[in-house]
């Protein structure tokens, strides 16, 4: 007997791109076979590969894109393994979206500022694509985008034609050969973001690159209430039972997996 | 999914004798997979009371002091197919039978603690797995001592003298097979009880003292003598998180058959919390910790219980003998 309403039924989805972002990067483009994902920038959907398993990855491009959407995963287990020898018209299984996305309300018409660290550029790249369609969302726009070295910057080429509307601002560690960018860690180059203290942060990035920006960005006066943090977990569900994604109260897919900085700066084990 | 609504607000009550509600079971098995509390015999580290299918009555265990499984094993099972896929058609299909079970002789630990999940599971989201497990079962439980306040069950016996028992019909289906027994069982009176379930944490001073006790020293002490080996989970009616792993069959050299299963899982387990660059609890003290901030402040937090019934399982097979009402104690002494 099939269970047709079951928390875990897949959507069956096809490869349509499949595309090394770098080494162990791989971008594939999916195209859900019967409708398409309705979802906001900052939810994340449940990528499965039958006979490996599943994992939760944000989607990476704009909900304006009806058609298609992305996703980035870096191979560094099984299933993602599995998912990083996918190419096109290989079939996969999908459910989701899950999460609250990133908070709009408080954007608008705001000053926002989105620092991102490694592959953390992928779920801010919906935001930012969504940015680039939407001129008029937000006051002023800038990316702060920092990656180990130019082999393991993302997009970078789309982040540099993001200039047009965006103060863009991309740096690696340590530079070598051809590198247009900034170097040095991304923790020296917030200053060259133009701050304000009405100004909305939007992060996401490995947990130590918190723990070194955020007290930087707190010198300028930002509320705690107006910075946004993306966190990664490795959820089980989706819809939170498993408990493979709780901090403290929280369940990074109920309550996240975008958290106010306030609401998690006191809980243990959020960052 | 409609469970027993019912909360002793009103109902039916009969008296039955111990060997009628053996001629109940047996008569159930007929027509439904009974479950209930057997004697195996076989007893080396876990208890020889295990639940089993009873075919006749006189193998079903009344008074038994606990089974190591707890019965919530037949709505939320160590190992249980969530979706199959096959090579050629790639078409997840979710196995699912429906068919109806009893599980007969539920201790008053275990049915409180099947209330819990039922809203563990069905809120906020309704975990849709769970809740056709638990639909299809009708819940017999039995008790010495108390009675099943503010429980939802079908039928409860209740002894009440030498061979003499109480039965509490708890829902339609319980009235059901009450009047097809009626043979069996004499009806007494029926009661109105208001009883009212607190939706508020009656500990809230106890989840006050675990969240503030994060540094306390007792964490690195239980984490010297802890193996880590999650059995208090295993065993515990109220734990229930749980993993999910693909399991592939090849079957000749193109046909390939899979599912994905869901399984238990322990929160003591180390990578438990951890993401590829990062361990969120990466010592078995800060996996410790979570087992009671969990049980005693996030699901107090989120449903307004604890995930303690105090059926001291966790106590009774922990190989390091760990109690944690010791700790508990510690913390409410220097705490509270």
């Amino acid at each position: 007997m099939t269970c047709k309403t079951c928390n875990y039924k897949l959507k069956e989805a096809t490869i349509i791109k499949a595309e090394n972002l770098c080494r162990d990067i791989l971008a594939l483009r999916i195209k859900l076979d019967k409708d398409s994902l309705i979802f906001k920038p900052g939810q994340f959907i449940m990528l499965s590969i039958f006979g490996y398993g599943e994992v939760p990855v944000a989607v990476t491009t704009t909900p304006d894109i009806k058609d298609y959407f992305e996703v980035a995963v870096r191979n560094v287990g099984t299933v993602t393994r599995a998912i990083n020898r996918l190419k096109a018209r290989d079939k996969v299984g999908i459910r989701g979206p899950y999460g609250n996305g990133y908070d709009f309300k408080d954007m608008h018409d705001k000053d926002v500022a989105v620092i991102a660290g490694g592959l953390g550029i992928a779920p801010l790249r919906s935001l930012i694509e969504y940015a680039k369609n939407h001129p008029k969302a937000f006051k002023s726009f800038q990316i702060l985008y920092g990656a180990k070295n130019p082999g393991e910057v993302l997009y970078d080429e789309e982040l540099f034609a993001c200039e047009k509307f965006a103060r863009t601002m991309l740096t690696v560690d340590e530079a070598q050969g051809h590198w247009h960018g900034e170097t040095g860690l991304i923790t020296k180059h917030v200053d060259k973001l133009r701050i304000t203290p009405e100004m909305r942060v939007i992060m996401c990035g490995p947990p130590v690159m918190y723990k070194f920006i955020i007290p930087e960005i707190e010198k300028y006066g930002i509320p705690d209430e107006h910075i946004q943090i993306l966190l990664e977990r490795r959820m089980k569900c989706g819809i939170g039972k498993c408990q493979h994604c709780t901090f403290g109260d929280k369940y990074v897919c109920l309550d996240g997996p975008v958290f106010k900085y306030s609401e998690i700066k006191n809980n243990m084990e959020a960052i | 999914m409609k469970l027993a609504k019912f909360r002793n607000q009103e109902g039916r009550i009969y008296t039955i004798s111990e060997a009628g509600i053996r001629e109940l079971a047996e008569n159930l098995s007929k027509k439904h997979d009974v479950y209930g509390p057997v004697n195996t015999h076989d007893e080396a580290v876990f208890s020889k009371f295990r639940f089993k299918i009873i075919e006749q009555g006189d193998k079903l265990e009344l008074h038994y002091p606990i089974t190591t499984i707890p019965p919530t094993k037949y709505f939320f099972p160590s190992r249980e197919t969530i979706l199959e896929f096959g090579s050629e058609t790639h078409t997840p299909t979710h196995p699912h039978t429906h068919k109806p079970i009893v599980i007969f002789g539920i201790s008053l630990f275990d049915l409180k603690a099947i209330n819990r999940l039922d809203k563990i599971f069905g809120e906020p989201i309704q975990d849709e797995i769970y809740g056709a497990n638990r639909k299809r079962a009708i819940l017999i439980s039995i008790s010495e001592d108390f009675d099943p306040k503010g429980l939802a069950f079908d039928i409860h016996f209740r002894k009440i003298g030498q061979n003499k028992y109480i039965a509490w019909v708890g829902s339609k289906s319980g009235q059901k097979i009450i009047d097809q027994s009626s043979i069996l069982c004499t009806k007494t009176k029926d009661i109105k009880k208001k009883y009212k379930p607190s939706k508020k944490y009656s500990r809230p001073e106890r989840a006050e003292i675990i969240a503030g006790a994060k540094d306390d020293p007792i964490w690195d002490k239980l984490a010297k003598i802890c193996f880590g080996c999650g059995i208090c989970s295993y065993v515990c009616p109220m734990c229930y998180c749980f993993d999910t792993e693909d399991v592939v069959k090849i079957e000749g050299i193109t046909k390939c058959q899979g599912c994905r299963e869901r399984r238990w899982d322990s929160c003591m387990n180390a990578d438990f919390a951890a993401i590829s660059s990062h361990d969120f609890r990466p010592e078995l003290k800060d996996r410790i910790y979570n087992w009671y901030h969990h049980k005693f402040v996030r699901m107090p937090a989120e449903h307004g219980f604890s995930g303690c019934v105090g059926c001291k399982r966790c106590i009774t097979y922990c190989p390091a003998k760990i109690n944690f009402r010791e700790t508990l104690e510690y913390l409410e002494k220097k705490y509270g």
